[in-house]
């Protein structure tokens, strides 16, 4: 018996703009989406910063440029006010709060940035709801995540 | 030259040592390529002198003749050029040499004298000389001068030779020179026929065929002409009679020009078919040589090299550079000069890659054609090479072999001269002149018939050299070498450290709240390692252990289907085998280079025998797949049929129930080791029938005519018994067992004999194992005698015996499992068919080395040879009988040894038992599981002084040991944890994590204190052999390599490290963490999987990033800035805030409270070394998930894993649950390699390949 793939639902799937307006939603859960048939919640995008869109203290929107599409993408900056946070720890609290303000801080436009996070959707359209950001210094970044992205495509999400 | 002294030979040699003289002394030569002393060079080989030789310390010249060599000096290889004044005359040899030379009178200014036992006189080298009467001079040729020498003066030897016969004479480069051999002739006069022994060698002298030669121009035109030559033609003059002593003259003359007039032509038969035209030197024969040598290059294959050092008796030499020169070709005699620091040069000889699997190096083989100067004398005080070749089989056998082959006899000597010294006699290992000797026969067994070369004279293989060059073919049957054992520990030892590599999946073990680091286990396959191993089974006296044994050291081992019995004096060899070190890697152990351990440098010399403490090695291997190798030694002598005992007669069964040592120190005892057995109600008949011939018939009727019910007490009895015991078998059986007058006997004869007494007649299959895996089979019936049977098999009985162990049967001992059904065969003299009836239930039975003990073991199934005993179970004598019979067993089993556990009421008696370690009995139990791990922990640990648990312990007296021992044992999916405090040799070897282990009476401190179980002295260990071997060749593991980000950390525990680095100079890659991170759980994601990725402290601290500065999270929180405010130095490090911290806290441990597929959604809970549980207003807190955060949000790592064995996975299941976190449901895989990723060189690879 062949042996099942193992699930990619908590995986940070390795995507292109143009692969994540793939997706579809799962129906009856809005966090869940599928690729290819495939449920997934969860990926990584990588792209030149092309807009930004910030609310002090409650959220930084941008887009994401990765030559194939813009990606929108949403980080929170309200962690220390919003009750959507009230069951976290106070001491992790705080060091997440810095790290999101220092996202934002990071997230210039022209920068190439690696940002993993949830898909979901927002009034229709796809967004990415950012988990942690990296910005990318080396002028090959891009270039071995499209390689990357291709390669996984073809040997995993598509396969 | 006033102040110069002339010494006499006679001066020298009443100096009494070697030394190095000068009519100008100076500082003493340096040498400069000192010969390198192996790791542990063994003092054995006297050539190991590397002084420089004393010098004179006064000016001094010695002046004297040099003359070519007579048969008068006392040389064995009378071969040398003497050197002679009016006191006394020597074996010489000379650099710079001139023709001029011979037979005149110079100065030697400069000479290294070498005293010698086996030359009388001692060894004169001359390096410095001048004649001492210019004007002397040879006659000279014309205007260029040239010196002629005529080759037959004032000679006693004549040759004679035929009148009117044609001289010739040859103008060209001499190419190769013979080694002087004498070979019979026979010379027809006029007048009358004589035979005599002719001295000779011959040489080949590459001659041109222009015009000059061919018109027999003068010497001086020849010699002047030199650019009309070309020296293609070979020509082969014989030099013989008086002119032989020219052999080393002509030596020194290779690839020089020279013109020999006045030689004969001669047919010469070869063999009793060949004919060569040669030339032949004769009475008038000159030797012209021009004064200013020019060399020409016509010797393809020579080679300079500097002599490292030189072994077996001068039959191998070695050079730098790893080239090794054999000197076994019988007729060649190699320069006295040849000393280990001398530099020599070597024409014609054969340049061999043996392709050994176990070593690099080069090989140059000698043969008839061979040549060896020395080209520079040894400055060194070392010994003259002597070669005398004795006529010896070995000799010869080893000239029939090619050159990598001859290497590999030689190793196998010296291995053996080693393995066997003591053992056997120089002659038996090395045979004589009549007889072959071990290394032969050994050899002869290991090589295809193909690579014996047929031997020719030495003239024929001189000129037909070509014959020399299948020589020189590697040796394509995958030679292996044999070593000491000594030398085979050394060489694992180094094998396992260079194995060892710092990422090894090494996850530590958590105990009584602390961590302990597992040893490390390598196994090595016998196929990559190339080894052959050669010993003797033996029980080791100290450890009680079962190992292979030489004269130079011994290696425990574990043979699954080693039979109770073997003689330990067989000689065995093991060629497929496993190799397992296990230990603990010392932190900074120096490098030792595993790439030359195999040299022959080290096989000759030996290695050190100093083992590391921290270190098992063992081998495992099945017996069937050794070869006994005794008749290569007694060869003559027909192997003993042990099976004699076993063919026939009738057994006692005994079942094992307890093994232990007496801890009585009273003196009286002679015997020191016992075993319970309990005396089962049934008896095994054999006949002596072999049922080989007819196994399958029985298989079949068996078969079909088992037993419907065994367990009913009522008498069973199958279908095919009474055809296949054989008519009269019942009556044999009585009459054969039962004592004279019983009463059994008078009426034995009769059905209602049987049924009376047995309740049980099984008919059974026997499959015997005999030594060097000899199987047979024999019919037999098990009979179960009746509790209230009125006929005695034996005098007296007993339930239950003592076996009592006489020191030479300690074997037997050591090999027998508690738990295991053993037979003893009744003899009427035998101590267990005489127990006397005192009323007791329990009797001393005496085990001597001649005592019959076999391990019985039973199955439905009928074994084959393919399918051999050793496969399903470890026994000597094999039964097929029913299935239900096993159940029969273990209930008469459960029954006897119920209500027999009023332990030690005789013992105690007899005083083998201490009552102090007395235990209560119903404490003692029998555990089987897996083991996890195996870890020690320090007396007053906590294990056995602080918790409360462990209380019960000291009432045992059970913390006074140095070491103690806690074993971690997998028992129906529970973790139990056996104690031990006694010595390590109660372990069974191969012991260890992966393996399946029953511990017996052991006792068991539950529920008291859970999970705790402890070995006391009466404790024992049975490992299953098979597993134990299969454990040995798992693999190690898939490496598999990924491009991956951290997720989330899940578990991670920190510890100070108090292990400090002395080392100033070692870089910072290489010092040791300021942290040690015990245990660390990362879950990693490629993009297409995550999983759980466990690390040690060194890759932990990578992916945590804590060598990296400024730690972001800090930087955020303004953590830094409390404590310092500089950035960009160590201090400023994530490492140094942690380290800080545990300073205080001394042990950390982080666990993941919340997702662990999110970055941003972690939540902790720290718990620190006091038990306390850090808050988030912790500062300690905000640093420790500032730094998870950190490690979670990087870019890519490739990482190369590990997957993880089910041992390590269970005990990472054991670490959770006593954390009481879950066990992710994701793959377990060991990090054994972390590094940044180049991301340019990845995408061009990606790029490349899809491309």
């Amino acid at each position: 018996m062949a042996q099942q793939p193992p699930s990619m639902l908590n995986v940070h799937v390795r995507l292109l703009g143009f692969s994540l307006r793939s997706i579809t939603p799962s129906p009856g859960c809005s966090s869940v989406f599928k690729l290819n048939g495939k449920p997934i919640s969860r990926v990584e995008v990588l792209g030149v910063v092309t807009s930004r869109d910030c609310k002090p203290n409650k959220f930084l929107r941008f887009t994401l440029d990765d030559a194939t599409e813009t990606i929108t993408c949403i980080l929170w900056l309200n962690h220390l006010s919003s009750h959507f946070f009230f069951d976290r720890q106070p001491g992790t609290l705080r060091v997440i709060a810095d790290l999101a303000k220092r996202f934002a801080d990071d997230l210039q436009i022209g920068e190439v940035a690696r940002v993993r996070g949830n898909v979901g959707s927002y009034r229709g359209d796809l967004q990415v709801t950012v988990s942690d950001v990296v910005i990318e210094s080396d002028p090959n970044a891009e270039t071995l995540h499209w390689l990357d992205c291709i390669s996984l495509a073809r040997l995993c999400y598509f396969a | 030259m006033q102040d110069v002294k002339i010494l006499t030979l006679s001066d020298l040699l009443s100096y009494g040592r070697s030394h190095t003289g000068s009519s100008t002394p100076g500082p003493p030569i340096i040498f400069d390529q000192n010969p390198q002393r192996p790791p542990g060079s063994s003092t054995s080989n006297p050539n190991q002198e590397l002084e420089p030789l004393a010098q004179l310390d006064y000016p001094a010249i010695l002046v004297g003749t040099l003359r070519l060599p007579t048969l008068t000096l006392s040389c064995p290889h009378k071969n040398c050029l003497e050197f002679s004044d009016d006191s006394d005359a020597v074996c010489c040899d000379i650099v710079g040499f001139d023709l001029r030379a011979i037979g005149k009178k110079i100065h030697v200014l400069t000479w290294n004298f070498i005293t010698s036992d086996h030359l009388s006189s001692g060894f004169l080298e001359i390096f410095k000389w001048d004649l001492s009467d210019s004007s002397h001079g040879l006659s000279r040729c014309s205007s260029m001068i040239i010196d002629s020498s005529p080759l037959v003066s004032n000679s006693i030897e004549h040759v004679p030779r035929a009148s009117n016969a044609k001289s010739y004479r040859i103008h060209g480069v001499i190419g190769a020179v013979s080694p002087v051999s004498v070979v019979p002739c026979s010379v027809e006069d006029s007048s009358s026929s004589k035979s005599m022994n002719l001295r000779g060698f011959q040489v080949r002298v590459m001659t041109c065929e222009c015009k000059l030669c061919r018109y027999e121009e003068s010497v001086s035109v020849l010699f002047g002409a030199a650019d009309c030559h070309f020296f293609t033609v070979p020509v082969y003059v014989y030099f013989c009679g008086p002119a032989w002593c020219w052999h080393p003259v002509l030596m020194k003359l290779i690839e020089k020009v020279v013109t020999i007039s006045g030689l004969m032509k001669k047919l010469t038969m070869m063999g009793k078919q060949d004919s060569v035209l040669m030339l032949v030197t004769a009475e008038n024969t000159v030797l012209h040589l021009p004064r200013l040598w020019k060399k020409i290059k016509v010797v393809r294959d020579s080679y300079v090299g500097t002599v490292k050092n030189v072994y077996m008796k001068g039959l191998v030499v070695e050079l730098d550079k790893e080239v090794w020169l054999l000197l076994t070709n019988q007729s060649l005699m190699p320069p006295h000069g040849l000393r280990i620091g001398a530099v020599i040069s070597m024409r014609n000889v054969h340049f061999v890659d043996p392709q050994f699997s176990w070593a690099k190096f080069l090989v140059l083989g000698t043969c008839s054609n061979t040549s060896i100067i020395v080209k520079s004398f040894s400055p060194l005080k070392t010994r003259c090479l002597i070669v005398s070749h004795s006529q010896s089989r070995l000799g010869d056998f080893i000239e029939t072999l090619g050159f990598p082959t001859r290497l590999w006899v030689l190793l196998l000597v010296s291995c053996f001269q080693k393995t066997f010294s003591g053992v056997f006699s120089i002659n038996k290992i090395l045979g004589s002149s009549h007889n072959e000797g071990l290394v032969q026969r050994f050899a002869n067994s290991h090589l295809n018939s193909s690579v014996f070369r047929a031997r020719h004279g030495v003239l024929m293989e001189f000129c037909k050299h070509e014959s020399c060059c299948s020589a020189t073919d590697p040796y394509h049957g995958n030679l292996k070498l044999v070593v000491p054992i000594s030398s085979f520990i050394y060489h694992c030892e180094i094998l396992w450290i260079n194995a060892l590599l710092p990422s090894d999946n090494n996850l530590p073990v958590s105990c009584g709240g602390k961590y302990y680091q597992r040893s490390k286990r390598k196994s090595f396959q016998s196929e990559d390692l190339g080894i052959i191993l050669v010993g003797m089974l033996k029980i080791s006296s100290s450890s009680g252990r079962l190992q292979l044994v030489d004269m130079t050291g011994s290696i425990d081992v574990i043979i699954p289907d080693l039979p109770s019995f073997w003689d330990p004096n067989s000689i065995f060899e093991v060629i497929d085998y496993f190799l397992i070190a296990e230990g603990m890697p010392e932190s900074d152990h120096p490098g030792l280079s595993g790439d030359d351990l195999l040299l022959p440098r080290s096989i000759f010399q030996g290695f050190p025998s100093a083992r590391k403490p921290n270190l098992k090695i063992f081998v495992c291997f099945h017996l069937r797949n050794a070869t006994c190798r005794n008749r290569l030694i007694y060869p003559y002598v027909a192997s003993e049929d042990e099976l004699n005992d076993t063919k026939s007669g009738i057994f006692h069964l005994i079942y094992i129930t307890r093994k232990f040592r007496s801890q009585s120190h009273s003196k009286k005892l002679e015997i020191s080791v016992f075993a319970e057995a309990i005396v089962m109600p049934w008896y095994l008949f054999l006949t002596a029938k072999d049922g080989s011939i007819h196994q399958e018939k029985v298989l079949i009727d068996c078969t079909i005519g088992n037993p419907t019910d065994h367990s009913s007490s009522k008498r069973q009895k199958t279908s095919c018994s009474s055809s296949q015991s054989g008519p009269g078998f019942k009556n044999n059986f009585c009459n054969v067992c039962f004592e004279k007058g019983t009463f059994l006997r008078e009426t034995c004869g009769h059905q209602s004999c049987m049924g009376t007494n047995f309740s049980h007649e099984i008919p059974c299959l026997a499959t015997i194992q005999g030594v060097n895996n000899f199987f047979f089979t024999s019919f037999g019936t098990l009979y179960r005698i009746k509790t209230n049977a009125k006929a005695k098999v034996c005098k007296g009985s007993a339930k239950k015996i003592f076996l009592a162990f006489a020191s030479e049967s300690d074997f037997k001992y050591q090999l027998l499992q508690i738990g295991g059904f053993y037979l003893m065969k009744h003899h009427k003299e035998g101590s267990l068919c005489n127990i006397k009836d005192s009323g007791l239930e329990c009797a001393k039975v005496l085990v001597t080395s001649g005592t019959y003990l076999r391990k019985l073991s039973f199955s439905s199934e009928i074994l084959t040879a393919d399918k051999s005993m050793h496969d399903s179970s470890v026994s000597d004598i094999h039964l097929h009988v029913s299935s239900s019979l096993t159940g029969l067993f273990e209930s008469d089993t459960k029954e006897l040894e119920t209500g027999q556990n009023a332990p030690d009421a005789n013992l105690g008696n007899s005083g083998l038992l201490d009552h102090s370690c007395l235990f209560p009995a119903r404490m003692f139990t029998s555990v089987c599981g897996d083991i996890i791990a195996v870890h020690s922990f320090d007396q007053g640990s906590d294990m056995c002084s602080s918790r409360e648990h462990y209380g019960d312990l000291r009432q045992y007296g059970f913390c006074a040991g140095a070491k103690n021992c806690c074993i971690h044992v997998s028992v129906a999916n529970q973790t139990v944890k056996v104690f031990e405090f006694f010595n390590q040799y109660l372990f069974p070897t191969g012991f260890g994590p992966g393996i399946n282990a029953t511990f017996h009476r052991i006792l068991d401190l539950r529920p008291r204190v859970p999970s705790t179980l402890l070995l006391t002295s009466e404790s024992s260990i049975v490992i299953d052999p098979i597993r134990a071997f299969n454990e040995t060749h798992s693999s190690d593991g898939n490496l598999k390599l990924f491009r991956c980000r951290v997720v989330a950390v899940h578990l991670l525990v920190l510890e100070k490290n108090n292990r400090k680095c002395d080392d100033l100079k070692s870089n910072m890659q290489s010092r040791p963490l300021g942290v040690d991170i015990p245990l660390a759980c990362f879950i990693l994601d490629d993009g297409s999987r995550s999983w759980c990725c466990w690390a040690d402290a060194k890759r932990a601290a990578t992916l945590l990033r804590l060598k990296e500065c400024p730690l972001s999270g800090c930087e955020a929180s303004g953590y830094k800035k409390r404590w310092i405010g500089v950035q960009n130095t160590d201090r400023t490090s994530t490492m140094h805030h942690l380290q800080r911290i545990l300073e205080k806290h001394e042990r950390i441990t982080v666990k993941s409270a919340r997702s662990v597929f999110d970055p941003i959604n972690q939540d902790f809970t720290v718990t620190v070394g006091s038990g306390r549980e850090l808050t988030g207003l912790d500062d300690d807190f905000h640093l420790l998930a500032s730094i998870i955060f950190n490690a979670s949000i990087n870019t890519l790592w490739t990482v190369v894993t590990e997957v993880m064995d089910s041992n390590a996975v269970n005990l990472l299941k054991e670490h959770l649950v006593e954390m009481q976190m879950p066990m992710p449901s994701m793959e377990n895989l060991w990090a054994a390699e972390v590094c940044f990723v180049n991301q340019r060189t990845e995408a061009r690879e990606m790029l490349q390949n899809n491309l």
